[in-house]
């Protein structure tokens, strides 16, 4: 919030991939900041963009990829920069954590070693002391008997304590931001709850900056500061994460909101729905992507560009033609209402 | 035996579309005999929802399977309206089952890749042998009532639908044979938030209209507490709580109940859960913990649990709970209001 | 995040997005022309009777003529002046005949073993696994002289002989397809729908089996022609006169530093027939063969 350069300044970025049936529109001109030591959200369904923004970020795109506009990461710009370079950044600078663990590690090499090779490489430290800096990241991340693990191969280990050791890979650089992109999803509900915990901890600790991708609203609610919504390849709404989550203003988010089961919400047989499907990637609507689902539908949100982000209280942006109430009041009342029309 | 009791069943059978007593399916590995289920016995009741909760390995889904005798049993009888369908042979096995379907949690999985979706919504019919008229009239009829227009959707295969679609025509297969029951196994988990909450209505109007009893097995507390009229809590093969959805999510009894719920984020929660984590991991099926299973990681374990297996019982009006410790909660009274 | 202050103009309207590269070119033009010849090798196998050349079995020039510009002529003349190209046609009928046939003959049977053993598990895929990786185990050109050398050599011997060597490979195939579906959920739906095992199998698995084995069969019916010449080679072929492309070589080896036409015609057919049906083989593999996602 201060005039001190924002970690991580993604401007206008668009990721395409080619297909034969024309270009998919995966991120679409989207503009997202995060400050040091900052936890953002990116919330969407799948074929939303999230986890294709993380990957531009990461520099891991699939061959027939294209980008414009910019990713800038402590100054330097993630889009253009050599390879070299940009190796040089992930781990020590940016690291990353795979929704699937299981397939993210080696199979075939020690857990020891896959934690010590990127502090070797990267801060230039002896092979003994990184084994000793994994002994005590292991038990960073709640690892028991870590020095017994570091011999371990992958398949060994359930399902969470994979995710931890990804989590404790990720960490042996000690970055400045961590992006997790579905740490969770496969795993079980207490599991989950471990590492989601073990994230909170490292992160405020050792003041990292983290980006936390998730389909599930409820798991980014209580652990961000700001959370950013995307829908088909364009960010919706855009604030403080309790300004976004308790007064939406972009329909899309409240719609979602509202058919989202949660135990914070009185119970409700029938659920609230959004009706039809995503858009197709390839030809998404002209105007607002939304639109053709929305019950708020007019002519002018078939116009092309009318999905730019306003500005708004306190840094609360939203991209809606015609958003919904007042700041301030609490839109969750609305979602109790249950929906009568048949799908 | 653990988890066992019969507390929570109905003296009457005559009241249950389902009676399940002593259930148990095992596997034989190289690593030895998993167990996969051991000793379940509940009841479904004539036109409730009947949830299935817990993590995975817990044995929700082949206690689904094994209901249907889509897995092999290692003990207990499944009665379906008085006619025990762990014995029956083939040929009595064969009409029975049509009674039963099934609903799974990879839609795109569950279709045939090589038919149309006509072909698939009338399979139960084709493979009873009715007339080509009645299939058809069948296959417009199931497909409008998925909510899928049957000249749009008919000719298209499962590849050419989105995961929402080919769940309707998943369940539009179910519905063509006029089921009695249906094991819904996971039916959401694969879809989007948005195409969620479509397919739950569409079950919940279904039921209704056509007088369906559901078992609904989920990892999902949400969705569980917003669909379901009772849920069973299961861990490591054992139950662990049965109740009314609203008794068991206001007052869990068992504490593995009460820890799965304090691992659901919150919004409102200081620190986004309200309550403590639980440490560890679930214990491999291949040598489940003696007396309780849930013991290694319980708060409230004591010598007791590592003995004697807790028996299921009454810890409140409708609420169950197979537990040594579990009292029945003082403020049972005040079940909380639901919308 | 830093708050974009009051009274700034949004950003600029959606830019144009980024520039992409061209659609991967894809190498259908030698795909074609594969077809192409392949088209025009079984369409000459069955025309041979009716084309205007001379009988393969009549001597039409002089012994080992050289090439000339005559119908008959065009490929030149064998040892005994008989046409290569009236042969080489006639000689097609026999080296695809026994190529197609024993490839769709294990192409068959293997499948169905494969079903077999796949869906039923237990004692069933023990015996037929043991088989298969039994007549799998037995170097092929033995075990063909083997063959060759007990039965009476004709189209007949060499179809069986090469078809129970081909099976295996389908079987195993046909087996490894048959456990990938089977245990997709569909299956398990019919069956609760009740069906019983011959739709099951017949019904549900084998329809998605068949098309990923049968991406193979390009491949095997190319083995297959290869193996043809090289057992006509050895004299365990198919008896003359009938022509087959194997024979053909076998006839001319004495002669190849003088007349090296005799082996060069035959041999480059055989090695374009075979170099067609891998390349379309590739692709249908790519197309079809791939099996559940």
């Amino acid at each position: 919030m201060t005039g001190a350069p924002p970690l991580l300044q993604i401007e206008d970025l668009h990721t395409w991939i080619a297909t034969d049936a024309g270009p998919v529109r995966a991120v679409d001109g989207v503009s997202l900041e995060v400050a040091a030591g900052e936890a953002v959200g990116l919330v969407g369904e799948s074929g939303s963009g999230k986890s294709m923004l993380a990957r531009t970020v990461m520099g891991l795109l699939p061959d027939r990829a294209s980008t414009s506009g910019s990713v800038l990461f402590a100054g330097v710009d993630m889009l253009t920069v050599s390879e070299k370079a940009r190796q040089a950044l992930l781990g020590p600078k940016v690291a990353m954590v795979f929704q699937d663990a299981g397939r993210a590690l080696n199979p075939v090499v020690r857990i020891g070693r896959q934690i010590t090779e990127g502090m070797v490489r990267h801060l230039g430290i002896s092979r003994s002391e990184a084994q000793e800096r994994a002994v005590g990241l292991l038990t960073e991340v709640g690892v028991p008997d870590p020095r017994r693990r570091l011999s371990n191969y992958p398949f060994q280990l359930s399902g969470g304590m994979r995710q931890r050791i990804m989590i404790a890979i990720a960490l042996a650089c000690e970055p400045d931001l961590l992006i997790a992109d579905e740490p969770t999803t496969a795993l079980d509900v207490t599991v989950q709850r471990q590492i989601l915990d073990l994230l909170d901890r490292v992160r405020t600790s050792r003041g990292m900056g983290l980006v936390l991708i998730s389909h599930d609203l409820g798991l980014v609610a209580g652990r961000t500061d700001r959370v950013a919504v995307m829908y088909s390849g364009r960010m919706v709404e855009e604030g403080p994460t309790d300004a976004v989550f308790d007064t939406p203003r972009h329909r899309y988010t409240e719609a979602l909101l509202a058919s989202t089961p949660s135990l914070d919400t009185p119970r409700a047989r029938r659920m609230r729905v959004i009706e039809g499907s995503l858009p197709d990637p390839r030809r998404p609507p002209p105007g607002c992507r939304f639109a053709p689902r929305c019950t708020a539908r007019t002519e002018a949100c078939d116009e092309s560009g009318v999905d730019v982000l306003r500005d708004g209280v306190l840094g609360h942006r939203h991209a809606c033609v015609h958003p919904t109430g007042t700041p301030g009041a609490t839109a969750l009342t609305k979602a109790v209402a249950a929906d009568e029309t048949r799908i | 035996m653990a988890g066992t009791g019969e507390a929570h069943l109905l003296v009457d059978a005559e009241g249950t579309v389902l009676s399940v007593r002593h259930l148990q399916v095992e596997y034989r590995t190289p690593g030895g005999v998993v167990h996969a289920v051991s000793d379940v016995s509940f009841d479904v009741r004539p036109g409730e929802t009947l949830g299935l909760v817990g993590e995975s390995g817990c044995g929700k889904s082949t206690t689904g399977k094994a209901v249907l005798r889509l897995e092999k049993l290692a003990g207990g009888q499944v009665v379906y309206r008085g006619q025990d369908l762990a014995s029956a042979k083939r040929g009595t096995l064969r009409p029975l089952r049509r009674k039963l379907q099934m609903i799974f949690q990879d839609p795109v999985s569950s279709l045939n890749p090589r038919r149309s979706v006509r072909e698939l919504v009338v399979e139960g019919l084709t493979i009873a042998g009715r007339p080509a008229a009645e299939r058809r009239e069948a296959a417009d009829r199931v497909l409008a009532d998925v909510g899928l227009d049957p000249e749009r959707f008919g000719p298209l295969r499962p590849r050419q639908l989105s995961g929402g679609q080919a769940q309707r025509v998943a369940i539009a297969r179910a519905l063509a044979i006029r089921p009695d029951l249906i094991v819904c196994d996971e039916p959401v988990s694969a879809l989007d938030v948005s195409v969620q909450a479509q397919i739950v209505n569409l079950l919940h109007d279904l039921k209704d209209e056509h007088a369906l009893t559901l078992v609904f097995i989920s990892h999902d507390l949400s969705v569980v507490r917003s669909v379901c009229d009772r849920v069973m809590v299961m861990y490591l093969g054992r139950i662990c709580e049965v109740g009314d959805v609203d008794s068991v999510f206001a007052a869990p009894a068992h504490p593995y109940t009460r820890a799965l719920l304090d691992s659901v984020p919150r919004r409102r929660a200081a620190g986004g859960f309200p309550g403590p984590a639980l440490e560890g991991d679930i214990p491999s099926p291949l040598d489940p913990p003696s007396g309780c299973r849930f013991r290694t990681r319980c708060p409230l374990a004591t010598e007791r649990c590592a003995v004697e297996v807790p028996e299921v019982r009454a810890v409140g009006d409708g609420h169950f709970a197979a537990c040594h410790h579990a009292d029945a909660p003082a403020d049972l009274g005040r079940v909380p209001v639901s919308v | 995040m830093s708050i974009v202050e009051p009274g700034v103009a949004p950003p600029s309207l959606p830019s144009a997005g980024p520039k992409l590269p061209a659609p991967r070119a894809r190498r259908s033009w030698l795909v074609a022309l594969c077809t192409g010849w392949l088209a025009l090798v079984v369409l000459a196998a069955l025309l041979a009777p009716v084309l205007p050349l001379a009988e393969y079995g009549v001597i039409a020039g002089p012994p080992r003529g050289k090439p000339e510009l005559s119908l008959d002529g065009l490929l030149g003349y064998d040892v005994l002046g008989r046409s290569m190209l009236s042969r080489l046609v006639s000689g097609a009928q026999a080296s695809l005949l026994v190529g197609v046939v024993s490839a769709l003959i294990a192409f068959v049977v293997g499948s169905f073993l494969g079903l077999l053993a796949g869906f039923l598990r237990g004692a069933v895929d023990t015996v037929i696994s043991f088989v298969t990786d039994t007549l799998l185990a037995f170097p092929p050109l033995v075990m063909l002289l083997a063959l060759a050398s007990v039965l009476r050599p004709s189209a007949e011997t060499l179809i069986v002989s090469l078809s129970l060597l081909m099976t295996p490979t389908f079987a195993r195939l046909a087996r490894a397809n048959t456990l990938r579906w089977a245990s997709r959920e569909f299956v398990m739906a019919a069956t609760n729908m009740g069906a019983g095992l011959p739709r099951l199998m017949g019904r549900e698995v084998l329809p998605n089996v068949l098309p990923s084995v049968a991406a193979y069969l390009p491949v095997v019916i190319a083995a297959l022609i290869v193996a043809e010449g090289s057992l006509s080679f050895l004299g365990l072929g198919i008896p003359s006169p009938t022509p087959s492309w194997g024979g053909m070589i076998s006839d001319g080896q004495d002669l190849i530093s003088r007349f090296p036409n005799l082996v060069f015609v035959p041999a480059v057919t055989i090695l374009l027939t075979v170099l067609a049906l891998n390349i379309v083989g590739d692709r249908l593999r790519i197309r079809f063969g791939e099996g559940p996602r």
